[in-house]
């Protein structure tokens, strides 16, 4: 727990409090000021926009221990200030508000507008409530309210922008060295595979490797569900069933987020044209990120003993992780796998073993023993990100 | 969602900070403004035992105006250079380029540091500081460094602090009065991140050409050949083509467009700050 002493509102307030605790959760919970509303938790819808030191501040993006000394303002502490009274009003007359929800972090943020942008025209205003989701009145009526303020003049606002310094320092703590929670172990077997290829829609990638290694030589490695796993960073696979099916689990982060699927998926070969097909779904348990995705790979002669690996990816990830899931940065790490994988196959070939440097942008955690699984299903899986 | 659970300290000063990170060796996390690591914690995309919060740490919330540059704090605010609180060596192209990153709720905390360390490939401040070839200044143990900020960011998400270093800061360089400068955008609503962006910054006097695009996968992109696509001799097209090649048509269209728009930002602007 964490002392803090703050002002809310007017008054002082001390408390003990969590670290992990938000401001916003601290104000309805510990002081049940519940008109600081909640959405997002990610810092884009702005329902909880609040006053701190003055300005406006994203209270579920700012923790209480760390608002030690800090001036807090919420809507209920607004309400004898004479600018929030005429912001109050217009959005009656305007029709402003609905449900409500948005409400009070629209308030803070119009409180802002008017009091640092005094001359904006509409366009500009709706640029400022931008970080402002309403789903209920269209904004129409917000603008018309803030426009009505611009326009009749603003009243002073009591509360403005001051800065604020450290003034209660911490001792160098002493580290208890706990490892970081990676993965979340699972009972039992991953969810089942209840999807067809047709269904995995999403992005698409599409990748293409020279490897100097023969075509048949390649697809010896590749069709070898063991081996190939073991050339993929991160996958360990659990068991492979007669019928294709492969569960597993591939770890990997990349800068400061790290994810851990554990999933099923089928894999059918062709050797007729070596060529192969992939496709499954995996779940991260600690971010309850998932992930859907297919591939189909092929291999040509390219050229003297070099082959070409050719691979279409659709994924699609769901959740949390979604965020990271756009195409150029899933492109990136896509690349750069691939790299490693090719190099791990092509020194498999020569029986050697290829070592992934170490400090790379993004990495594979620490992982246990070698092994299998859909090879390139899990190379998807790591394009996830 | 809430975060796991972690501890929280603030340090008097930045050897305490790097200190406790090297005792920590890799479980603690530097927090600044939270605006980028509040979201992942909130998630668990990130998990973390302790922060160590610098976000009002008075060396790096300091400003210093030298002959040839700005030093500015990493922990100076987006809305701090927005507002012109802080000395904007650019004489207003870090201002504008600030007052358009998120929302102001979230500029009123987020840190330029911050943005450099979190290393999201669409940020704002990565492109702008790689065109302006500002310098990263880095505290560690026993020692300090400063390097360039193209190779201070290493790929997504990713920079070049060891495990016990601090970012105290980014040294920008004043360019000089008739440099010309423009910086573009792509993005689908106000405040999201961008899907592409392009900068271009000319400095005769100073003989410093420099084009680079942003939001990709990776660190921004510095253009081989600035001069020319500056002139017009080089198209954008056949500049990204030739260090990105097989891209797909609507992403080289947004890029190419990025550059375009920045060129004639630039060409249609003279002085720092017009
Ligand atoms: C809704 C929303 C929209 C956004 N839109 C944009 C946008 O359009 N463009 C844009 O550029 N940004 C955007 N951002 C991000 C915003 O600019 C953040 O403020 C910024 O990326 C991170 O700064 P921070 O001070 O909050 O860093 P924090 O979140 O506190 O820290 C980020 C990372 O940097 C590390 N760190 C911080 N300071 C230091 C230091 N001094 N030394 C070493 N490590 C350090 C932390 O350990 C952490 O890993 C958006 C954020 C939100 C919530
Ligand atoms: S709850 Fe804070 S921005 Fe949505
Ligand atoms: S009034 Fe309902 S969300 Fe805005």
């Amino acid at each position: 727990m964490h002392e803090i002493s703050m002002t809310v509102n007017g008054s002082v307030v001390q408390a003990s409090v969590e670290p992990r605790t938000h401001l916003a959760d601290f104000l309805r919970d510990d002081l049940l000021l519940t008109g600081t509303h909640l959405g997002c938790e990610q810092g884009v819808c702005g329902a909880c926009t609040i006053l701190v030191d003055g300005r406006p501040v994203r209270s579920c993006l700012t923790f209480a221990c760390g608002c030690d000394g800090a001036d807090i303002r919420t809507i209920e502490g607004l309400n004898d200030d004479p600018l929030m009274k005429q912001i109050q009003n217009a959005f009656c007359e305007n029709h402003g508000l609905q449900c409500g929800y948005c409400t009070p972090g629209m308030l803070a943020t119009a409180y802002d507008i008017v009091r640092r942008l005094p001359d904006i025209d509409d366009q500009q205003v709706r640029k400022e409530l931008s970080g402002n989701l309403c789903r209920c009145t269209g904004y129409a009526g917000i603008v018309a309210a803030i426009r009505q303020v611009l326009d009749s003049g603003p009243e002073n606002a009591s509360v403005t922008p001051i800065t604020r310094e450290s003034t209660r320092f911490s001792e160098l703590p002493k580290i208890e060295k706990k490892n970081p929670i990676t993965e979340i172990t699972v009972q039992g077997h991953p969810e089942s595979l209840d999807i067809s290829p047709e269904e995995i829609t999403g992005v698409n990638l599409d990748k293409e490797v020279i490897l100097e290694l023969s075509n048949e030589k390649l697809w010896e490695i590749i069709s070898d569900l063991p081996t190939v796993a073991s050339c993929i960073p991160g996958m360990s696979l659990e068991s492979v069933g007669d019928d294709g099916s492969v569960i597993g689990r591939l770890t990997i982060a990349v800068g400061p987020i790290k994810a851990s699927f554990s999933g099923k998926g089928i894999v059918n070969f062709n050797p007729a044209n070596t060529s192969g097909q992939l496709y499954g779904a995996g779940t991260d348990r600690l971010t309850r990120s998932k992930i859907l995705a297919s591939l189909s790979f092929n291999i040509e002669h390219f050229e003297e003993n070099c082959s070409k690996l050719s691979l279409h990816v659709i994924y699609d990830i769901r959740g949390p992780l979604s965020q990271f899931g756009r195409k150029a940065l899933v492109e990136e790490i896509a690349d750069s796998l691939l790299k490693d994988i090719t190099r791990s196959i092509v020194a498999k070939a020569s029986g050697t073993e290829h070592k992934i440097p170490e400090n790379r942008s993004f990495k594979v955690l620490p992982f246990m023993g070698t092994v299998l699984k859909s090879l390139i299903m899990r190379l998807f899986r790591q394009k996830k990100f | 969602m809430k975060p796991v659970s972690f501890d929280y300290s603030v340090p008097e000063n930045s050897l305490a900070v790097v200190e406790h990170l090297k005792n920590a060796q890799g479980t603690a996390k530097i927090v600044a403004g939270n605006q980028s690591l509040g979201p992942m914690l909130n998630l668990r995309l990130v998990r973390t035992n302790a922060l160590i919060d610098v976000g009002l740490l008075a060396e790096v919330r300091k400003c210093v105006v030298n002959q040839d540059n700005v030093f500015i704090g990493a922990g100076i605010t987006h809305a701090e250079i927005e507002d012109g609180d802080v000395q904007d060596p650019t004489n207003g192209w870090m201002r504008e380029a600030a007052g358009n990153i998120a929302y102001r709720a979230v500029r009123s905390r987020g840190t330029i540091g911050g943005s450099l360390c979190h290393a999201d490939p669409a940020a704002d401040w990565l492109i702008v500081l790689t065109g302006l070839k500002a310098f990263a200044i880095v505290q560690g143990l026993s020692s300090n460094r400063k390097l360039p900020v193209e190779n201070f960011i290493t790929g997504p998400f990713t920079n070049d602090l060891k495990e016990d270093e601090i970012l105290m800061g980014v040294e920008v360089p004043k360019p000089s009065a008739t440099a010309k400068w423009g910086y573009w955008k792509f993005m689908r609503q106000v405040g999201e991140f961008a899907k592409a962006s392009a900068v271009i910054y000319h400095d005769e006097h100073k003989q410093i050409t420099r084009c680079a695009i942003g939001a990709l996968g990776r660190q921004p992109l510095l253009l081989h050949n600035p001069e020319k696509i500056f002139d017009g001799t080089l198209t954008p097209a056949n500049a990204i083509k030739e260090s990105l090649p097989d891209r797909d048509f609507a992403e080289m269209t947004m890029h190419v467009t990025a550059i375009e728009r920045a060129l004639s930002i630039a060409r249609n602007r003279s002085e720092p700050g017009k």
